[in-house]
Protein backbone atom coordinates (compact mmCIF):
# COMPACT_ATOMS: atom_id res chain seq x y z
CA UNK A 1 0.00 0.00 0.00
CA UNK A 2 1.35 3.34 -1.04
CA UNK A 3 -1.01 5.39 1.79
CA UNK A 4 1.61 6.79 4.18
CA UNK A 5 2.45 10.05 2.15
CA UNK A 6 -1.06 10.39 1.81
CA UNK A 7 -1.74 9.37 5.28
CA UNK A 8 0.82 12.51 6.80
CA UNK A 9 -1.07 14.73 4.47
CA UNK A 10 -4.44 13.77 5.79
CA UNK A 11 -3.64 14.13 9.40
CA UNK A 12 -2.37 17.63 8.72
CA UNK A 13 -5.39 18.27 6.66
CA UNK A 14 -7.59 17.37 8.85
CA UNK A 15 -6.18 19.52 11.74
CA UNK A 16 -7.40 22.40 9.61
CA UNK A 17 -10.59 21.29 8.73
CA UNK A 18 -11.36 21.18 11.77
CA UNK A 19 -10.22 24.76 12.94
CA UNK A 20 -13.11 25.71 10.47
CA UNK A 21 -16.18 25.00 12.48
CA UNK A 22 -14.52 26.39 15.59
CA UNK A 23 -13.48 29.69 14.12
CA UNK A 24 -17.18 29.66 12.74
CA UNK A 25 -18.66 29.28 16.28
CA UNK A 26 -16.07 31.83 17.03
CA UNK A 27 -17.73 34.61 14.99
CA UNK A 28 -21.09 33.49 15.91
CA UNK A 29 -19.97 34.21 19.45
CA UNK A 30 -18.99 37.42 18.72
CA UNK A 31 -21.09 38.99 17.01
CA UNK A 32 -23.60 37.25 19.75
CA UNK A 33 -22.14 39.33 22.39
CA UNK A 34 -22.03 42.40 20.31
CA UNK A 35 -26.50 42.43 19.29
CA UNK A 36 -27.18 41.59 23.02
CA UNK A 37 -24.25 42.77 25.32
CA UNK A 38 -26.43 41.93 28.73
CA UNK A 39 -28.49 39.40 30.57
CA UNK A 40 -31.17 39.36 28.02
CA UNK A 41 -28.76 37.11 25.97
CA UNK A 42 -29.27 34.55 28.49
CA UNK A 43 -32.77 35.01 29.08
CA UNK A 44 -33.34 35.44 24.88
CA UNK A 45 -31.17 31.88 25.07
CA UNK A 46 -33.62 30.32 28.02
CA UNK A 47 -37.13 31.37 26.30
CA UNK A 48 -35.46 29.95 22.50
CA UNK A 49 -35.25 27.02 24.02
CA UNK A 50 -38.74 26.57 25.21
CA UNK A 51 -40.64 27.83 22.81
CA UNK A 52 -42.28 26.88 19.48
CA UNK A 53 -40.02 25.87 16.25
CA UNK A 54 -42.07 25.09 13.74
CA UNK A 55 -41.93 26.70 10.10
CA UNK A 56 -41.45 29.72 10.20
CA UNK A 57 -40.32 31.00 13.12
CA UNK A 58 -38.15 32.66 13.87
CA UNK A 59 -35.55 32.44 17.05
CA UNK A 60 -34.05 36.05 16.47
CA UNK A 61 -38.12 37.40 17.43
CA UNK A 62 -38.44 34.95 19.85
CA UNK A 63 -35.30 35.69 22.28
CA UNK A 64 -33.33 38.44 20.24
CA UNK A 65 -30.37 38.45 17.17
CA UNK A 66 -28.01 37.56 20.22
CA UNK A 67 -29.67 34.95 21.94
CA UNK A 68 -30.29 33.31 18.41
CA UNK A 69 -26.51 33.34 17.46
CA UNK A 70 -26.02 31.86 20.65
CA UNK A 71 -28.06 29.43 19.83
CA UNK A 72 -26.22 28.53 16.98
CA UNK A 73 -23.28 28.84 18.31
CA UNK A 74 -24.09 26.16 21.22
CA UNK A 75 -25.25 23.69 18.34
CA UNK A 76 -22.51 24.04 16.26
CA UNK A 77 -20.03 23.90 18.81
CA UNK A 78 -21.76 20.34 20.63
CA UNK A 79 -22.35 19.14 16.73
CA UNK A 80 -18.74 19.40 16.10
CA UNK A 81 -17.52 18.19 19.39
CA UNK A 82 -19.64 15.19 19.14
CA UNK A 83 -18.33 14.38 15.54
CA UNK A 84 -14.79 14.95 16.92
CA UNK A 85 -15.48 12.69 19.72
CA UNK A 86 -16.18 9.99 17.34
CA UNK A 87 -12.69 10.41 15.58
CA UNK A 88 -14.78 11.04 12.04
CA UNK A 89 -12.94 12.19 9.56
CA UNK A 90 -14.14 15.81 8.49
CA UNK A 91 -14.67 15.81 5.08
CA UNK A 92 -17.55 18.16 2.84
CA UNK A 93 -20.42 16.36 4.19
CA UNK A 94 -19.44 16.94 7.63
CA UNK A 95 -19.40 20.94 6.59
CA UNK A 96 -22.63 20.88 4.95
CA UNK A 97 -24.07 18.61 8.05
CA UNK A 98 -22.04 21.60 10.52
CA UNK A 99 -23.49 24.69 8.54
CA UNK A 100 -27.03 23.09 8.11
CA UNK A 101 -27.02 22.98 12.31
CA UNK A 102 -25.91 26.50 12.67
CA UNK A 103 -28.09 27.80 10.18
CA UNK A 104 -31.20 25.65 11.54
CA UNK A 105 -30.03 26.81 15.07
CA UNK A 106 -31.05 30.19 13.55
CA UNK A 107 -35.03 28.51 11.96
CA UNK A 108 -35.98 26.31 14.99
CA UNK A 109 -33.32 23.65 16.02
CA UNK A 110 -32.47 24.29 19.96
CA UNK A 111 -30.36 22.49 22.24
CA UNK A 112 -33.75 21.24 23.88
CA UNK A 113 -34.94 20.20 20.84
CA UNK A 114 -32.36 18.34 19.06
CA UNK A 115 -31.31 16.28 22.35
CA UNK A 116 -34.12 13.45 21.97
CA UNK A 117 -33.69 12.90 18.52
CA UNK A 118 -29.73 12.78 18.93
CA UNK A 119 -30.46 10.26 21.83
CA UNK A 120 -32.82 8.04 19.35
CA UNK A 121 -30.05 8.29 16.19
CA UNK A 122 -27.80 6.68 19.45
CA UNK A 123 -30.31 3.90 20.46
CA UNK A 124 -30.96 2.76 16.77
CA UNK A 125 -27.18 2.26 16.63
CA UNK A 126 -27.24 0.14 19.54
CA UNK A 127 -30.03 -1.65 18.23
CA UNK A 128 -28.04 -2.57 15.03
CA UNK A 129 -25.15 -3.40 17.04
CA UNK A 130 -22.95 -0.61 14.91
CA UNK A 131 -21.28 2.55 16.20
CA UNK A 132 -22.80 5.61 16.19
CA UNK A 133 -20.54 7.39 14.17
CA UNK A 134 -22.10 5.67 11.22
CA UNK A 135 -25.15 7.08 11.85
CA UNK A 136 -24.34 10.36 13.23
CA UNK A 137 -24.75 12.73 9.84
CA UNK A 138 -28.24 11.44 8.40
CA UNK A 139 -28.84 11.47 12.82
CA UNK A 140 -27.73 15.58 12.93
CA UNK A 141 -29.71 16.13 9.70
CA UNK A 142 -32.54 14.25 10.95
CA UNK A 143 -33.18 16.56 13.87
CA UNK A 144 -34.70 18.70 11.21
CA UNK A 145 -38.07 17.31 12.70
CA UNK A 146 -37.14 19.01 16.38
CA UNK A 147 -40.00 21.44 15.80
CA UNK A 148 -42.31 18.68 16.83
CA UNK A 149 -40.28 17.61 20.20
CA UNK A 150 -40.81 21.82 20.51
CA UNK A 151 -44.24 21.38 20.10
CA UNK A 152 -45.02 18.71 22.38
CA UNK A 153 -43.24 20.50 25.33
CA UNK A 154 -45.21 23.51 24.96
CA UNK A 155 -48.56 23.00 24.05
CA UNK A 156 -48.91 19.73 26.39
CA UNK A 157 -50.15 19.56 29.93
CA UNK A 158 -47.04 19.92 32.13
CA UNK A 159 -47.20 16.15 33.66
CA UNK A 160 -46.60 14.79 30.02
CA UNK A 161 -44.94 17.62 28.40
CA UNK A 162 -41.54 16.09 29.46
CA UNK A 163 -41.81 12.30 28.76
CA UNK A 164 -44.07 13.08 25.53
CA UNK A 165 -41.33 15.68 23.73
CA UNK A 166 -38.78 12.23 24.51
CA UNK A 167 -40.80 9.59 23.64
CA UNK A 168 -41.48 11.65 20.47
CA UNK A 169 -37.48 13.08 19.42
CA UNK A 170 -36.58 9.26 20.38
CA UNK A 171 -38.94 8.19 17.85
CA UNK A 172 -37.78 10.29 15.60
CA UNK A 173 -34.35 9.66 15.75
CA UNK A 174 -34.52 6.15 15.61
CA UNK A 175 -36.46 5.65 12.43
CA UNK A 176 -34.74 8.50 10.32
CA UNK A 177 -31.64 7.01 9.21
CA UNK A 178 -33.54 3.88 7.94
CA UNK A 179 -36.22 5.98 5.62
CA UNK A 180 -32.72 7.99 4.98
CA UNK A 181 -31.00 4.87 3.28
CA UNK A 182 -34.13 4.38 1.49
CA UNK A 183 -34.77 7.50 0.46
CA UNK A 184 -31.83 7.92 -1.24
CA UNK A 185 -32.12 5.08 -3.20
CA UNK A 186 -35.72 7.40 -4.92
CA UNK A 187 -34.14 10.52 -5.96
CA UNK A 188 -30.71 8.82 -6.65
CA UNK A 189 -28.80 11.44 -5.51
CA UNK A 190 -30.67 14.66 -7.21
CA UNK A 191 -31.35 15.59 -3.68
CA UNK A 192 -29.06 17.00 -1.87
CA UNK A 193 -31.31 17.51 1.12
CA UNK A 194 -31.59 13.57 1.65
CA UNK A 195 -32.75 13.50 4.94
CA UNK A 196 -34.95 16.38 4.44
CA UNK A 197 -37.06 14.21 1.53
CA UNK A 198 -36.83 11.52 4.26
CA UNK A 199 -37.60 13.29 7.29
CA UNK A 200 -41.08 14.87 5.08
CA UNK A 201 -42.23 11.43 5.06
CA UNK A 202 -41.69 10.39 8.57
CA UNK A 203 -42.91 13.93 9.73
CA UNK A 204 -46.22 13.12 7.21
CA UNK A 205 -46.20 9.84 9.47
CA UNK A 206 -45.68 10.98 13.02
CA UNK A 207 -48.20 14.25 12.48
CA UNK A 208 -50.84 11.81 10.90
CA UNK A 209 -50.62 9.74 14.55
CA UNK A 210 -50.58 12.59 16.53
CA UNK A 211 -53.40 14.51 14.62
CA UNK A 212 -55.47 11.12 15.22
CA UNK A 213 -55.40 11.56 19.04
CA UNK A 214 -56.23 14.76 18.80
CA UNK A 215 -53.28 16.89 18.68
CA UNK A 216 -53.98 20.11 16.17
CA UNK A 217 -50.40 21.84 14.71
CA UNK A 218 -51.10 24.97 14.88
CA UNK A 219 -47.99 26.95 14.39
CA UNK A 220 -47.47 30.92 15.23
CA UNK A 221 -45.22 32.40 12.47
CA UNK A 222 -42.53 34.72 13.56
CA UNK A 223 -40.03 36.84 11.31
CA UNK A 224 -37.68 39.32 12.51
CA UNK A 225 -36.86 42.72 11.30
CA UNK A 226 -34.07 43.89 13.42
CA UNK A 227 -30.04 43.32 13.40
CA UNK A 228 -30.30 43.67 9.57
CA UNK A 229 -26.96 45.90 9.08
CA UNK A 230 -25.13 43.43 12.32
CA UNK A 231 -26.27 39.84 10.39
CA UNK A 232 -24.75 41.48 6.80
CA UNK A 233 -21.91 42.03 8.22
CA UNK A 234 -21.43 39.01 9.55
CA UNK A 235 -22.56 37.16 6.76
CA UNK A 236 -19.58 39.02 5.44
CA UNK A 237 -17.28 38.12 7.81
CA UNK A 238 -17.63 34.64 7.44
CA UNK A 239 -17.86 34.37 3.35
CA UNK A 240 -14.68 36.26 3.73
CA UNK A 241 -13.20 34.22 5.66
CA UNK A 242 -13.75 31.52 3.62
CA UNK A 243 -12.93 33.23 0.52
CA UNK A 244 -9.62 34.04 2.01
CA UNK A 245 -8.42 30.68 3.94
CA UNK A 246 -9.64 29.04 0.64
CA UNK A 247 -7.28 31.83 -1.29
CA UNK A 248 -4.30 31.41 1.55
CA UNK A 249 -4.72 27.55 1.29
CA UNK A 250 -3.44 27.41 -2.40
CA UNK A 251 -6.66 28.16 -4.55
CA UNK A 252 -5.08 31.46 -6.31
CA UNK A 253 -6.11 31.44 -9.43
CA UNK A 254 -9.18 30.52 -11.78
CA UNK A 255 -6.94 27.34 -12.80
CA UNK A 256 -7.40 26.20 -9.22
CA UNK A 257 -11.19 26.67 -9.16
CA UNK A 258 -12.01 25.56 -12.57
CA UNK A 259 -12.11 21.72 -11.90
CA UNK A 260 -14.50 21.79 -8.78
CA UNK A 261 -17.41 22.94 -11.38
CA UNK A 262 -17.13 20.04 -13.63
CA UNK A 263 -18.36 18.28 -11.11
CA UNK A 264 -22.07 17.79 -11.16
CA UNK A 265 -22.52 18.26 -7.65
CA UNK A 266 -24.81 14.93 -7.78
CA UNK A 267 -24.30 12.72 -4.10
CA UNK A 268 -21.60 11.80 -3.38
CA UNK A 269 -19.84 15.12 -4.58
CA UNK A 270 -17.50 15.84 -1.72
CA UNK A 271 -15.31 18.19 -2.76
CA UNK A 272 -12.52 17.84 -0.16
CA UNK A 273 -12.26 14.25 -1.03
CA UNK A 274 -11.73 15.15 -4.60
CA UNK A 275 -10.29 17.80 -4.83
CA UNK A 276 -8.01 20.35 -2.66
CA UNK A 277 -9.37 22.01 0.15
CA UNK A 278 -8.54 25.71 -1.06
CA UNK A 279 -11.14 25.38 -3.68
CA UNK A 280 -13.30 23.89 -1.58
CA UNK A 281 -13.65 26.88 0.48
CA UNK A 282 -13.23 29.60 -2.13
CA UNK A 283 -16.57 27.69 -3.30
CA UNK A 284 -18.47 27.65 -0.15
CA UNK A 285 -17.97 31.81 0.02
CA UNK A 286 -19.32 31.75 -3.33
CA UNK A 287 -21.96 29.03 -3.38
CA UNK A 288 -22.96 31.40 -0.11
CA UNK A 289 -22.23 34.03 -2.16
CA UNK A 290 -25.08 33.60 -4.69
CA UNK A 291 -27.33 33.27 -1.52
CA UNK A 292 -26.45 36.57 0.19
CA UNK A 293 -26.14 38.51 -3.34
CA UNK A 294 -29.86 37.62 -4.21
CA UNK A 295 -31.32 38.55 -0.79
CA UNK A 296 -29.50 41.75 -1.09
CA UNK A 297 -30.43 42.94 -4.93
CA UNK A 298 -33.84 42.19 -3.05
CA UNK A 299 -33.22 44.98 -0.38
CA UNK A 300 -34.96 47.66 -1.95
CA UNK A 301 -38.05 45.41 -1.70
CA UNK A 302 -37.87 45.66 1.85
CA UNK A 303 -36.09 42.13 2.70
CA UNK A 304 -33.83 42.55 6.00
CA UNK A 305 -31.80 39.66 6.77
CA UNK A 306 -32.66 37.46 10.06
CA UNK A 307 -32.44 34.44 11.08
CA UNK A 308 -34.14 32.05 8.70
CA UNK A 309 -32.32 33.76 6.00
CA UNK A 310 -29.09 33.82 7.23
CA UNK A 311 -29.99 30.00 8.17
CA UNK A 312 -30.54 29.87 3.96
CA UNK A 313 -26.50 31.13 3.27
CA UNK A 314 -25.00 29.30 5.88
CA UNK A 315 -26.92 25.91 4.41
CA UNK A 316 -25.61 27.17 1.16
CA UNK A 317 -22.49 27.56 2.21
CA UNK A 318 -21.89 24.23 3.87
CA UNK A 319 -22.85 22.50 0.97
CA UNK A 320 -20.22 24.37 -1.16
CA UNK A 321 -18.23 21.66 0.11
CA UNK A 322 -20.94 18.70 -0.74
CA UNK A 323 -22.86 19.61 -4.38
CA UNK A 324 -23.41 22.88 -4.83
CA UNK A 325 -21.38 25.69 -6.75
CA UNK A 326 -22.42 28.23 -8.22
CA UNK A 327 -22.81 26.84 -11.90
CA UNK A 328 -25.17 24.29 -10.77
CA UNK A 329 -27.36 26.11 -8.59
CA UNK A 330 -27.41 29.90 -10.32
CA UNK A 331 -30.21 27.80 -13.03
CA UNK A 332 -32.33 26.22 -10.74
CA UNK A 333 -32.62 29.50 -8.81
CA UNK A 334 -33.57 31.29 -11.93
CA UNK A 335 -36.51 28.61 -12.44
CA UNK A 336 -37.83 29.22 -9.22
CA UNK A 337 -37.50 33.06 -9.37
CA UNK A 338 -39.55 32.35 -13.09
CA UNK A 339 -41.82 30.33 -11.22
CA UNK A 340 -42.75 32.85 -8.81
CA UNK A 341 -43.59 35.69 -11.41
CA UNK A 342 -45.71 33.10 -13.96
CA UNK A 343 -47.43 31.02 -11.17
CA UNK A 344 -47.10 32.26 -7.67
CA UNK A 345 -49.59 34.28 -6.25
CA UNK A 346 -47.57 35.41 -3.24
CA UNK A 347 -45.07 38.18 -2.65
CA UNK A 348 -41.33 37.29 -4.22
CA UNK A 349 -40.54 39.01 -0.66
CA UNK A 350 -42.96 36.77 1.11
CA UNK A 351 -40.96 34.90 4.03
CA UNK A 352 -41.34 31.40 2.08
CA UNK A 353 -40.78 32.56 -1.30
CA UNK A 354 -37.67 33.79 -0.01
CA UNK A 355 -36.30 30.52 1.80
CA UNK A 356 -37.90 28.39 -1.53
CA UNK A 357 -35.36 30.42 -3.90
CA UNK A 358 -32.63 29.95 -1.79
CA UNK A 359 -33.29 26.27 -0.76
CA UNK A 360 -34.32 25.21 -3.93
CA UNK A 361 -30.60 24.63 -4.89
CA UNK A 362 -30.79 21.52 -3.31
CA UNK A 363 -31.77 20.06 -6.85
CA UNK A 364 -28.53 22.00 -7.72
CA UNK A 365 -27.39 18.29 -9.22
CA UNK A 366 -30.01 18.23 -11.75
CA UNK A 367 -28.65 21.25 -13.07
CA UNK A 368 -25.19 19.87 -13.17
CA UNK A 369 -25.85 16.34 -14.47
CA UNK A 370 -28.56 17.43 -17.41
CA UNK A 371 -27.91 20.92 -17.68
CA UNK A 372 -28.51 24.06 -16.96
CA UNK A 373 -32.53 24.40 -18.72
CA UNK A 374 -33.39 20.61 -16.82
CA UNK A 375 -32.17 22.78 -13.53
CA UNK A 376 -34.45 25.41 -14.59
CA UNK A 377 -37.41 23.35 -14.94
CA UNK A 378 -36.42 21.57 -11.57
CA UNK A 379 -36.56 25.17 -9.52
CA UNK A 380 -39.47 25.95 -11.63
CA UNK A 381 -41.39 23.13 -10.21
CA UNK A 382 -39.88 23.12 -6.68
CA UNK A 383 -41.20 26.30 -6.76
CA UNK A 384 -44.92 25.02 -6.86
CA UNK A 385 -44.82 21.96 -5.11
CA UNK A 386 -42.92 23.54 -1.98
CA UNK A 387 -45.78 25.67 -1.56
CA UNK A 388 -48.17 22.74 -0.38
CA UNK A 389 -45.77 20.45 1.51
CA UNK A 390 -45.77 21.90 4.98
CA UNK A 391 -49.43 21.36 5.19
CA UNK A 392 -48.57 17.50 4.91
CA UNK A 393 -46.27 17.54 8.08
CA UNK A 394 -48.02 20.61 9.73
CA UNK A 395 -44.71 22.62 9.33
CA UNK A 396 -42.83 20.20 11.54
CA UNK A 397 -39.81 19.26 9.26
CA UNK A 398 -37.98 22.01 8.81
CA UNK A 399 -36.25 21.01 5.67
CA UNK A 400 -39.27 21.22 4.31
CA UNK A 401 -37.45 22.25 0.96
CA UNK A 402 -35.94 19.52 1.17
CA UNK A 403 -39.16 17.14 1.00
CA UNK A 404 -40.08 18.85 -2.03
CA UNK A 405 -37.09 18.87 -3.96
CA UNK A 406 -37.61 15.19 -3.02
CA UNK A 407 -40.56 15.12 -4.96
CA UNK A 408 -39.88 17.11 -7.87
CA UNK A 409 -37.00 14.82 -8.43
CA UNK A 410 -39.32 11.27 -8.63
CA UNK A 411 -41.25 13.64 -10.88
CA UNK A 412 -38.63 15.20 -12.88
CA UNK A 413 -35.49 12.64 -13.12
CA UNK A 414 -37.48 9.75 -14.52
CA UNK A 415 -39.06 12.17 -17.24
CA UNK A 416 -35.50 13.50 -17.93
CA UNK A 417 -33.95 10.31 -18.30
CA UNK A 418 -36.99 8.91 -20.51
CA UNK A 419 -36.17 11.74 -23.10
CA UNK A 420 -32.52 11.77 -22.71
CA UNK A 421 -30.66 9.62 -24.95
CA UNK A 422 -28.60 7.21 -23.41
CA UNK A 423 -24.66 8.28 -21.90
CA UNK A 424 -22.35 7.53 -24.75
CA UNK A 425 -19.80 4.80 -23.84
CA UNK B 1 -17.86 -3.83 15.81
CA UNK B 2 -17.74 -6.52 12.48
CA UNK B 3 -19.79 -5.50 9.50
CA UNK B 4 -22.26 -7.82 8.84
CA UNK B 5 -21.50 -10.16 5.76
CA UNK B 6 -24.30 -9.87 3.85
CA UNK B 7 -24.21 -5.82 4.02
CA UNK B 8 -20.16 -6.19 2.70
CA UNK B 9 -21.58 -8.74 -0.44
CA UNK B 10 -24.64 -6.42 -1.38
CA UNK B 11 -21.79 -3.49 -1.22
CA UNK B 12 -19.43 -5.30 -3.22
CA UNK B 13 -21.97 -6.25 -5.68
CA UNK B 14 -22.43 -2.36 -6.26
CA UNK B 15 -18.55 -1.34 -6.12
CA UNK B 16 -18.21 -3.97 -8.97
CA UNK B 17 -20.77 -2.41 -10.69
CA UNK B 18 -19.19 0.92 -10.68
CA UNK B 19 -15.95 -0.32 -11.44
CA UNK B 20 -16.46 -2.26 -14.91
CA UNK B 21 -18.87 0.54 -16.04
CA UNK B 22 -16.33 2.77 -15.75
CA UNK B 23 -13.60 0.71 -17.01
CA UNK B 24 -15.58 0.47 -20.45
CA UNK B 25 -16.42 3.95 -19.93
CA UNK B 26 -12.62 4.35 -20.44
CA UNK B 27 -12.29 2.22 -23.55
CA UNK B 28 -11.89 -0.84 -22.12
CA UNK B 29 -12.57 -4.02 -24.49
CA UNK B 30 -12.21 -6.74 -21.19
CA UNK B 31 -11.94 -6.71 -17.27
CA UNK B 32 -11.69 -9.85 -15.43
CA UNK B 33 -12.78 -9.57 -12.18
CA UNK B 34 -12.09 -12.19 -9.27
CA UNK B 35 -13.67 -12.19 -6.25
CA UNK B 36 -12.40 -14.07 -3.06
CA UNK B 37 -14.10 -14.07 0.36
CA UNK B 38 -11.69 -14.46 2.98
CA UNK B 39 -11.52 -14.54 6.79
CA UNK B 40 -12.59 -10.90 7.63
CA UNK B 41 -13.87 -9.70 3.90
CA UNK B 42 -14.08 -9.89 0.46
CA UNK B 43 -11.28 -9.30 -1.10
CA UNK B 44 -11.92 -8.25 -5.67
CA UNK B 45 -8.76 -8.49 -8.28
CA UNK B 46 -9.53 -6.38 -11.31
CA UNK B 47 -7.59 -6.54 -14.20
CA UNK B 48 -8.91 -4.32 -17.20
CA UNK B 49 -7.34 -2.68 -20.47
CA UNK B 50 -8.24 1.12 -21.14
CA UNK B 51 -7.60 3.61 -24.39
CA UNK B 52 -4.03 5.44 -24.33
CA UNK B 53 -5.35 8.68 -24.45
CA UNK B 54 -7.64 8.04 -21.19
CA UNK B 55 -4.68 7.31 -19.35
CA UNK B 56 -4.70 10.89 -16.86
CA UNK B 57 -8.61 9.27 -15.88
CA UNK B 58 -7.16 6.48 -15.31
CA UNK B 59 -4.71 8.10 -12.86
CA UNK B 60 -7.77 10.29 -11.44
CA UNK B 61 -9.09 7.30 -10.84
CA UNK B 62 -6.53 5.31 -9.03
CA UNK B 63 -6.23 8.45 -7.36
CA UNK B 64 -9.57 8.44 -5.53
CA UNK B 65 -9.70 5.07 -5.42
CA UNK B 66 -6.98 5.08 -2.62
CA UNK B 67 -7.94 8.10 -0.81
CA UNK B 68 -5.73 9.82 2.22
CA UNK B 69 -9.14 9.46 4.72
CA UNK B 70 -12.39 7.59 4.85
CA UNK B 71 -15.34 8.94 6.00
CA UNK B 72 -17.28 5.49 7.43
CA UNK B 73 -20.26 7.86 8.20
CA UNK B 74 -20.60 9.15 4.47
CA UNK B 75 -20.49 5.81 3.44
CA UNK B 76 -23.17 4.62 5.44
CA UNK B 77 -25.42 7.73 4.54
CA UNK B 78 -24.81 6.95 0.52
CA UNK B 79 -23.32 3.68 -0.68
CA UNK B 80 -26.54 2.76 -2.12
CA UNK B 81 -25.87 5.14 -4.85
CA UNK B 82 -22.71 3.60 -6.47
CA UNK B 83 -23.56 1.42 -9.61
CA UNK B 84 -27.15 0.88 -10.71
CA UNK B 85 -27.16 3.19 -13.23
CA UNK B 86 -25.52 4.31 -16.28
CA UNK B 87 -23.86 7.79 -14.80
CA UNK B 88 -20.66 7.14 -13.70
CA UNK B 89 -18.25 10.09 -12.36
CA UNK B 90 -15.70 11.41 -10.30
CA UNK B 91 -18.49 11.16 -7.01
CA UNK B 92 -19.60 7.60 -7.66
CA UNK B 93 -15.87 6.54 -7.89
CA UNK B 94 -14.79 8.27 -4.86
CA UNK B 95 -17.82 6.66 -3.05
CA UNK B 96 -16.38 3.46 -4.01
CA UNK B 97 -12.84 4.50 -3.08
CA UNK B 98 -14.46 5.64 0.08
CA UNK B 99 -16.84 1.95 0.66
CA UNK B 100 -13.46 0.14 0.54
CA UNK B 101 -10.88 -0.60 3.63
CA UNK B 102 -7.90 -1.36 1.73
CA UNK B 103 -7.12 -0.40 -2.05
CA UNK B 104 -4.10 -0.77 -4.39
CA UNK B 105 -4.28 -0.05 -8.17
CA UNK B 106 -1.10 -0.45 -10.21
CA UNK B 107 -1.23 1.21 -13.70
CA UNK B 108 0.83 -0.43 -16.20
CA UNK B 109 1.04 0.96 -20.20
CA UNK B 110 -2.42 -0.18 -21.11
CA UNK B 111 -3.66 -2.30 -18.19
CA UNK B 112 -4.92 -1.43 -14.64
CA UNK B 113 -4.70 -3.89 -12.13
CA UNK B 114 -6.59 -3.54 -8.65
CA UNK B 115 -6.72 -5.31 -5.45
CA UNK B 116 -9.49 -4.07 -3.54
CA UNK B 117 -10.61 -5.39 -0.39
CA UNK B 118 -13.84 -4.95 1.91
CA UNK B 119 -14.06 -5.73 5.53
CA UNK B 120 -16.79 -7.87 6.58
Amino acid sequence: MAEEPGKNRGVLLQKKLQAIPVALAGILLVFAVIAQPNLSLFTGLWHIQLSEAGLITDPMATGGVGAALLNATLVLLICTLIIRSMKLPFTGVTFACLFMMAGFALLGKNLVNIAPIILGGWLYARYRREPFSQYIYMTLFGTCLSPMVSFLLVHLQPVVRWPAMVACGVVIGFLIPAVARYTVRVHQGYNLYNVGFAAGFLGLGVASVLKGVGVEFEIRSTWSWEGHVLLCIMVAVILGGLLVTGICLGCRSWRDYRPILRHSGRAVADFILMDELGPCLVNMALAGAVGFGYLLLLMPLGVRLNGPLVCCILSMAGFGAFGKHPRNIVPVMAGAVLAKFLLVEVPIVAPGVLLACLLCTGLAPISGQFGWYWGMAAGFLHMTIVQNTALLHGGMNLYNNGFAAGLVCVLLVPIIEGIKPEPKE
Amino acid sequence: MKKKMHMARRKMSHVIDELYTALFQLGGEEVDLRLRKEEQGLRLIVRGDFSPENRRQVERMAEILQPAVRNPALVETYWELAGGDHYTSDSELSLVGQMLDEAQVEILEKEVRMDLYLAF
